[in-house]
């Protein structure tokens, strides 16, 4: 008989025939490559059936209801409004972004677009040029940044790092319920973020938590994220 | 006694306790991160609840729900790819050292292993797991994890059994390669 190589993992599994089955031990009990592919695969099998059933996360209960109550209050206005209603609404807003849309694209002329995203958008950020000034306005922002987040200001990192910014950033998700108690829970923190202005106010963020990196941009301004999943999003609400 | 249910006999408390630790451990393995796992673990528990008052009873409702996990998880990696909405990768291929760039995954994996000493067991498994594709992921997770037959993981996830048979055999393969230094 040919090897059993791809038998093994259905015989681990007990989904062969008996006679397959027997053909497979008959054949590992003669075939050490096999045998040991065998137990190899065994192993695998173990380790990943010790990964250990996690308990549900405290306050998870409670964040549940929350979203669910969150669900209801906003769809079921719109549920009750009647058809009519419904139709007109929808056929009003569609006429209103149409014409914002034309105004937009009137207002605009294509050049002025380059230009501006040309002189917008420096080489080096301030930090790289090593403008004190600059530097001192920027860690200022950024620390305005880093106050919507949820976190204290942060420091100078090393000469070496220049563009890099040091400091404790916590992801926080704050839940209000409607009778004024809140939940908050953390989602993660990090030690290490950077950061490089795309416009005025505007930020392209990089933030390293444990285990993962987050890419967002921060408008200052209007103190919103972009670019984040919607979990994080909440983090500025 | 039988696993089926109705909404009357059943209260929404009593369903939620029940099943809500297997659809959280269940989006906890698929998805690698706890943060993920609830989001995703909540949105089902909703979308099952709703539906619940219109659930027959004709399959188990575990089944039921693994079906629902692993459909919202597909929509939202699907959602997620097209949108572009958000990026997260793991800190292992994070260069961390030209934050103008985005981040880059390296084409040379760090060895599984490496401090493991320092490092729990289980987290490196984990992260084997979330190095498989997705398709493969789901029917480790359901085979090894939750215990499901070939014939039940076809169903759940709407493929033949074969396939079920050839992903499986195909992702211990891979695992045996990822997991090799790390001890049992």
């Amino acid at each position: 008989m040919s090897h059993v190589k791809e038998l093994l993992s259905p015989y681990i599994d007990h989904e062969l025939s008996a006679e397959q089955s027997r053909a497979v031990e008959t054949h590992i009990t003669n075939c050490p490559d096999c045998r040991r592919d065998l137990e190899e695969m065994l192993s695998v099998v173990g380790k990943i059936k010790e990964l250990p059933q996690e308990s549900l996360p405290v306050g998870f209960m409670e964040r549940l209801e929350w979203k669910r109550e969150s669900l209801r209050s906003k769809y079921n206005w719109w549920f009750f409004l009647p058809f009519q209603v419904k139709i007109t609404a929808l056929a009003m807003t569609g006429v209103l972004v149409t014409v914002l849309v034309v105004e937009r694209t009137k207002e605009r002329k294509p050049s002025e677009g380059v230009l501006e995203s040309k002189q917008e958008m420096p080489a080096e950020s301030p930090i790289a040029r090593g403008n004190l000034q600059n530097e001192a306005g920027r860690r200022e922002r950024m620390s305005k940044a880093v106050m919507v987040a949820g976190a204290s200001a942060p420091t100078m990192a090393s000469e070496a790092d220049k563009d890099v910014l040091r400091g404790p950033v916590e992801f926080v998700k704050t839940y209000p319920f409607k009778d004024g108690r809140t939940l908050s829970q953390k989602i993660g923190s990090s030690q290490r973020w950077s950061s490089r202005k795309l416009k005025e106010n505007i930020y392209k963020v990089t933030c390293q938590t444990r285990t993962y990196a987050y890419v967002f941009q921060v408008n200052l301004e209007s103190r919103t994220i972009k670019g984040l999943n919607p979990v994080s999003k909440r983090i500025l609400q | 006694m039988s696993e089926s249910v109705s909404h009357s006999q059943v209260s929404e408390t009593d369903f939620l306790q029940k099943h809500a630790p297997m659809v959280y451990n269940l989006a906890l393995r698929l998805l690698g991160n706890p943060t993920d796992a609830e989001d995703l673990a909540q949105d089902v528990l909703i979308k099952a609840l709703k539906a619940l008052p219109d659930f027959r009873g004709e399959a188990a409702p575990s089944s039921w729900l693994y079906r629902i996990t692993v459909n919202v998880w597909k929509n939202r990696v699907r959602y997620e790819k097209r949108r572009g909405l958000w990026k997260m990768v793991s800190l292992e291929f994070f260069t961390g050292e030209n934050h103008d760039e985005e981040p880059v995954i390296k084409k040379e994996e760090p060895a599984l292993d490496a401090g493991l000493e320092a490092e729990d067991k289980s987290a490196a498994v984990q992260r084997a797991l979330m190095r498989l594709d997705k398709e493969s992921r789901a029917v480790v997770v359901l085979r090894e994890l939750q215990e499901k037959s070939y014939q039940e993981i076809a169903q759940i996830l709407d493929i033949p059994e074969g396939t079920v048979k050839s992903r499986l055999s195909r992702a211990r393969e891979s695992l045996k390669e990822i997991l090799k230094d790390v001890p049992r």
